[in-house]
């Protein structure tokens, strides 16, 4: 086999990995090497991903990331669910992306979780669903924001971090139309908590517009 | 417009579902409802909630 033969089968090895289909010189081929790697990386996260996820159409993630070991958590699809028990259960991940939650339970969903960020849990809109130790432990939650209704008691009283835009977006999650319920909140968020950034002059006038709740600051 | 019940230093207000040292009670809520428990009392009641929810525990 000739030394151009030889070449040529590298570049055509190359080109298989990266995608392209340029003529490669010897100087394009050392450049290439970086994508050949990052190539290999992209596949070994897609067969992971849509192995755990199964190619996006995974329903029950039933304490799917539990113990999830790394600050890094970045699914190749977004997590939709049925089945989010124990989901983020003492899970080390940094930042959590959104998540729609159609199951009736949130039980211990992220409790224990390292999360500084849930970026937005999606509920459903009839106020239905349940928590139980759902955000229990969550000590470092500075952010977190929702959508659907909140219609059950809930309780975020170990995240003393908590931001005031996150505490305005659960307090504007809560039914209006819900009688006896309670959120529980860290009376260390409320009071450190910067209201400037939200649309309430402070806490007595975010409460204010749901007062068919109870409010428990621990 | 909340009424507000603030507990006792040390002590969480309760009534054997809500607790908290600062209680802003919906309406229809009335705060004779509520007793004070030591904060000791509350931490036991948690630590024993929290056990009953661990994975496997019935």
């Amino acid at each position: 086999m000739s030394v151009n033969t030889k070449m040529t089968a590298i570049a055509n090895a190359i080109r298989e990995k990266t995608g392209g289909t340029d003529l490669l010189t010897l100087d394009g081929m050392a450049e290439s090497i970086p994508q050949v790697f990052q190539a290999g990386k992209n596949a070994e996260y897609d067969m992971f991903w849509d192995s755990i996820q199964q190619n996006g159409n995974r329903q029950d993630y039933w304490g799917t990331f539990a113990f999830w070991a790394d600050e890094i958590f970045k699914p190749k699809y977004p997590i939709k669910t049925n089945s989010a028990n124990y989901l983020f259960y003492h899970c080390g991940a940094a930042n959590i992306p959104e998540i729609t939650i159609t199951g009736s339970t949130l039980i211990n969903t992220f409790e224990n979780s390292r999360g500084q960020v849930i970026e937005k849990v999606k509920l459903l809109a009839n106020g239905s669903q349940s928590f139980t130790s759902t955000f229990l432990g969550m000590k470092q939650l500075r952010e977190i924001r929702f959508e659907g209704v909140i219609g059950n008691n809930i309780s975020f009283k170990d995240s003393t971090l908590l931001s005031a835009e996150s505490m305005a977006s659960i307090v504007e999650a809560l039914s209006a139309s819900a009688s006896g319920k309670t959120l529980t909140l860290s009376q260390t968020a409320v009071n450190n908590a910067d209201w400037t950034t939200t649309a309430y002059a402070d806490w007595a006038a975010l409460i204010a517009t749901k007062t068919n709740w109870t409010f428990s600051l621990v | 417009m909340h009424e507000t019940i603030i507990a006792k230093e040390g002590y969480i207000l309760t009534n054997g579902e809500v607790y908290g040292k600062i209680i802003h009670l919906a309406e229809g809520l009335n705060k004779d409802d509520f007793h004070e428990i030591t904060v000791e009392e509350y931490n036991a009641i948690q630590e024993a909630e929290a056990a009953a929810n661990m994975p496997g525990v019935e």
